[in-house]
């Protein structure tokens, strides 16, 4: 077997799968559901004034940064959906308004 | 990891700050509503007073201011029982902390599994590492992507890593599927039955002027509808061979012309492949690869991950897949088998093509029914004038067309 191994062979930046697709847009699989579901909850609880769908997006938001691909865990993608469900808690037990919270 | 840490804790450390000045100008609100009721009740009874005083003759009626200020009274008091509820510290308005407590505790439960769920991930990463270097860096001249034996790590339940440099091939990659231990939910799902199992899946992608037309695969007999469906080559192309082969019953094989199994299929393969019954999953070689379109010829096995004491079993299917490189990339179908195959090939190629030139003519019909019905409605809604008018403009239309058609004919 190893007679076939050949140095020449090398193919440079060789990828089976590539992460990207040749125009640049990502791969229509890699929709990330938590992140969209942390959005939706915390919107929700704002809106409603709900407690309990701030907290639902808090978990998703930890659910979504657990399962983070390691090459797209960047500032803004991480800010954007923590700083949003956090704000919706804050708003909810600290915030003016917090009486017309349920 | 760390990162994610650091950036969680600033995003909290932000926000608490933002809590504290938001908490301070509700105070002094309420300072100032205070104030506000003070002076309301001293004016009522300033009003009276001043009213004894510019009313000369007329005696002062003195039930009436009584009621007002008791309703006054009675109001401040409600405003002051709403103040000092208001004035508490939040955490002690609320009654209950039962759905706080419970989430934390999610929360706290979910960042443990996640630690304790990436490193079991990592071990097996790292198992299934050390005993397979041997055999990747045998049979190919680069493994990993920089000199070192590296995998890469896609998120904490993806790892994968490419090797180059071997005849016949580009390169393969190597990717290593695991449980989402990482996230509680998926391992609460896995405890249900609903999880899918730890996946070895090899690829490799053959060089083009290499491997005749064909497509094989042998794959377990349960997600054999499965596979056809999600492999349109397969589905287009192959049908499942009847034939005893030797293999157990458990295994389904498909392919495109007849003679495949013989040439694949030998006794040392069926053994293997008997052996590790329970860590198969499919194999598959295909002329016509979607994985990437670059790399048109390609292979494809999928393998179980097996306990840690079993991985011995996986070395053998593993060594298996390096082995079929080269028997995939020099396999000569006999003549009559690999026109049959072409004929398919070619024959595909032509239904693909009609069907493509059947549904651009029925766009563009329905382009022009759309565009005719259109100019119908535009005519309904004409006054008759604008309809003269129109009829005219189109019969010009059509007289110079004609014209034009004429001259062509002349000219020709």
């Amino acid at each position: 077997m190893s007679l076939s191994k050949k140095e020449s062979a090398i193919v440079h930046g060789f990828e089976m799968r590539p992460t990207k697709s040749g125009d640049g847009a990502e791969n229509p699989g890699d929709i990330e559901y938590w992140s969209l579901l942390c959005f939706a909850f915390a919107f929700i609880g704002i809106i409603v004034k709900y407690k309990i769908c701030l907290w639902i997006s808090v978990v998703c938001c930890v659910a979504y940064l657990a399962n983070m691909k390691a090459k797209d865990a960047g500032l803004r993608q991480i800010v954007s959906s923590v700083s949003l469900s956090l704000m919706g808690l804050v708003m909810a037990y600290f915030g003016p308004n917090s009486h017309m919270f349920i | 990891m760390n990162k994610k840490i650091y950036f969680i804790l600033i995003g909290i450390l932000l926000l608490g700050l933002i809590s504290v000045s938001l908490s301070q100008p509700t105070e002094f609100n309420e300072v100032e509503v205070e104030e506000d009721i003070e002076y309301e009740g001293t004016g009522v009874e300033n009003k009276y007073q001043s009213l004894n005083q510019d009313g000369g003759s007329e005696a002062p009626q003195p039930q009436e201011p009584e009621i007002i200020a008791t309703e006054v009274r009675e109001e401040t008091e409600e405003m002051k029982k709403k103040r000092e509820l208001d004035a508490l510290p939040f955490f002690k308005r609320q009654k209950h902390w039962y759905m706080e407590i419970t989430f934390i505790v999610i929360i706290i439960f979910y960042v443990i599994n996640y630690f304790i769920g990436e490193k079991t991930n990592r071990d097996l990463v790292k198992l299934w590492g050390r005993k397979f270097q041997p055999i990747f860096e045998q049979n190919f001249a680069k493994v990993g992507n920089r000199d070192v034996f590296t995998i890469i790590k896609i998120n904490a339940s993806t790892f994968t890593f490419i090797c180059t440099g071997r005849e016949n091939c580009n390169g393969a990659q190597v990717t290593l599927d695991l449980k989402k231990r990482h996230d509680l939910f998926s391992v609460l799902l896995d405890a249900f039955g609903f999880g899918s199992p730890d996946k070895v899946t090899i690829e490799v992608a053959l060089t083009k002027d290499v491997m005749d037309p064909l497509i094989f695969a042998v794959v377990k007999q349960k997600a054999l509808a499965k596979f056809k469906s999600d492999h349109e080559d397969v589905n287009l192309f192959c049908s499942k061979y009847n034939q005893a082969t030797g293999l157990s019953s458990s295994f389904g094989v498909l392919c495109d012309t007849d003679c495949l199994p013989s040439l694949f299929l030998k006794n040392e393969v069926v053994s293997t492949l008997n052996a590790n019954e329970n860590l198969f999953e499919s194999m598959y070689f295909t002329d016509h690869s979607l994985i990437n379109t670059k790399y048109q010829k390609a292979l494809q096995f999928i393998f179980k991950f097996p306990k840690v004491s079993d991985i011995d079993k996986l070395v053998l299917l593993t060594k298996m897949a390096v082995h079929f490189i080269d028997i995939v990339a020099k396999v000569e179908l006999p003549k009559a088998h690999k026109q049959k195959a072409e004929k398919l090939r070619e024959k595909a190629k032509e239904s693909v093509v009609k069907q493509a030139h059947q549904d651009r003519q029925e766009e563009l019909q329905k382009k022009k029914f759309e565009k005719m019905q259109k100019e119908k409605e535009m005519v309904a809604k004409m006054t008759p004038e604008q309809q003269r008018k129109y009829d005219e403009k189109e019969y010009k239309k059509q007289l110079k067309k004609k014209a034009s058609g004429k001259y062509k004919v002349l000219l020709s």
